[in-house]
């Protein structure tokens, strides 16, 4: 499949290129790549000695932890009017080490003045923050809300609503309507994940712009799950694991549907955001997800505290997979420089039932749980 | 006394002017231009938004210096988004691969000589430096 996407890609090119070659001056090619970067260093702390959001050494826990902390280097190219490409490296902590990958790469097309066809790997079009998710420059809080955009054990115990990244073609329509603008982001392929892969993907994100102040975004997917890994699934081991193997299997060919809607408010002083996600996977009720959060700030001059709630529900209420976790997060995000900005946060999780994004296999030792967090988001 | 006096009126003047003279700065009119050889026709405010964020293609817009008082100016009357919005703006936009920021160049008459060089380019300056090398196609006030 991923041989299928390239050959596309390749193929578009060529043609295109064919019948509208290249301007051949050195000196334009300068002028056409842009090289530009971002990072964020991080540091969390909880009261808990179980980690959060993550496996020991990448999740949160009560030794603190710098494992938010990712740098990304963007190389872009118009190629000439119509076709450009856009590229990332990223470097982050994976599997308790730090490692640098292609994060996402891809060639655009632009057919007419508002459609576009991309093809290649790219960033998930769900979310309102999914597409720059790591860029903690764009983003008001120290990291978006996990209980939406948590990337902890997608195929376990995460809100799976959001993925890094899908390999394969995007046809992007985007309509100007006097005072909006509307975007609809048509997209199919796959996702190819350490734990899970996800094949058969198709989905829809259309999105209203009112200029920049008013943001309505509406998403749906479908796939189809493959070779799905739930770490300690062991079908002669303990009852515990004998159920996560059984769910293991069950997941094979199963299909996942996620619809989500979110909306932004963002005029003069006043911040105001909402997202709300469903997911579904087949049979298997046990996997159904809610999930959704909203956040209130306030610009004050360089300064913009932000209150954010959000809430993860997961399960089918008579099964020992589900969770209800609450998260309430204060955070101040302060405006150091003009490409610099230093954030502070707190917030207090409550787990009304599971353990939530604890994981499955440990029990924190209070219903609730502080964490603390700061951090340093530059661009360049 | 009188001296004194004297003094003082002086130094009163010279700071009523230089306060006239930054008011006039910071209420002066944003010219957007184009070249004179430009077949661009007149613009409206939306559409100078559109092209200075990268979301209408028609013309190649070029910005001036980051943090320069212009271009700050130029954001906030068009855009209604001070230096950190715009910065946050692009940021959103360069790093998902959707757009790249205009190139920039500093001062009106690097702006009037790129756009020389570009013909379906499109720039801002101050508007009392537009001349006879330029045609204003929209005034930001």
């Amino acid at each position: 499949m991923k041989a299928c996407y390239s050959r596309l890609a390749a193929a578009l090119a060529g043609v295109y290129l064919s019948i509208n070659p290249l301007q051949s001056q050195a000196s334009d090619w300068a002028e056409r790549i842009s090289i530009a970067g971002f990072g964020s260093a991080m540091y969390h702390r909880t009261d808990e000695a179980v980690p959060f959001n993550g496996p020991p050494g990448v999740g949160h826990d009560n030794q603190g932890s710098f494992s938010d902390t990712k740098m990304g280097l963007n190389i872009n190219a118009d190629i000439n009017e119509r076709f450009s490409f856009a590229s990332q490296l990223f470097g982050s902590k994976e599997d308790n080490e730090y490692a640098i990958h292609v994060d996402w790469a891809f060639g655009a097309l632009k057919l007419t003045d508002g459609l576009t066809l991309r093809t290649g790997k790219m960033k998930f079009p769900v979310g309102l923050v999914n597409e720059y998710v790591d860029v903690g420059y764009a983003l008001p809080w120290l990291s978006a809300p996990v209980s939406f955009y948590s990337s902890a054990g997608a195929a376990e115990n995460g809100p799976s609503v959001t993925r890094e990244g899908y390999t394969g073609a995007s046809l992007l329509w985007q309509l100007d309507l006097d005072d909006w603008a509307l975007d609809f982001d048509l997209f199919g392929g796959e996702i190819s994940l350490e734990d899970a892969n996800v094949r058969k993907l198709s989905g829809l994100t259309v999105t209203a712009n009112m200029d920049d102040e008013l943001i309505i975004k509406l998403s749906t997917y479908q796939g189809t799950m493959h070779q799905v890994i739930l770490e300690g699934a062991d079908s002669g081991g303990t009852a515990w694991e004998q159920a996560k193997a059984m769910m293991q299997t069950g997941m094979e060919g199963t299909k996942h549907e996620v619809t989500t809607f979110g909306v932004k408010y963002d005029v003069n002083n006043i911040l105001f955001m909402y997202e709300w996600a469903d997911v579904t996977m087949g049979d298997l009720t046990a996997m159904d997800t809610t999930s959704w959060y909203t956040t209130l700030g306030y610009q004050m001059g360089k300064f913009l505290p932000t209150l954010t709630f959000e809430n993860l529900t997961q399960g089918d209420g008579n099964g020992a997979f589900d969770d209800d976790q609450d998260i309430i997060t204060l955070a101040l995000r302060w405006d150091y420089m003009s490409n610099m900005s230093i954030k502070f946060e707190a917030s207090q999780i409550k787990l009304n039932q599971g353990n939530g994004l604890f994981g499955y296999d440990a029990n924190p030792s209070s219903d609730t749980t502080m964490m603390y967090g700061t951090g340093i988001d530059f661009v360049f | 006394m009188k001296k004194l006096l004297k003094k003082s009126g002086i130094v009163g003047s010279v700071a009523v002017c230089l306060g006239l003279l930054l008011m006039q700065s910071a209420l002066a009119d944003i010219a957007v231009v184009a070249s004179a050889d430009s077949s661009a026709g007149s613009l409206s405010a939306k559409d100078v938004k559109k092209i200075f964020l990268g979301k209408k293609n028609t013309m190649v817009p070029v910005d001036q210096k980051e943090g320069s008082a212009i271009r700050n100016d130029f954001y906030s009357k068009v855009a209604n988004k001070d230096q950190a919005k715009m910065k946050a703006y692009w940021s959103k936009m360069l790093f998902s691969g959707k757009a790249t920021p205009p190139d920039n160049v500093e001062g009106d008459d690097a702006v009037k000589a790129w756009l020389a060089k570009n013909k379906n380019g499109i720039g801002y300056i101050d508007s009392g430096s537009v001349d006879g090398s330029v045609k204003v196609l929209f005034t930001a006030k």
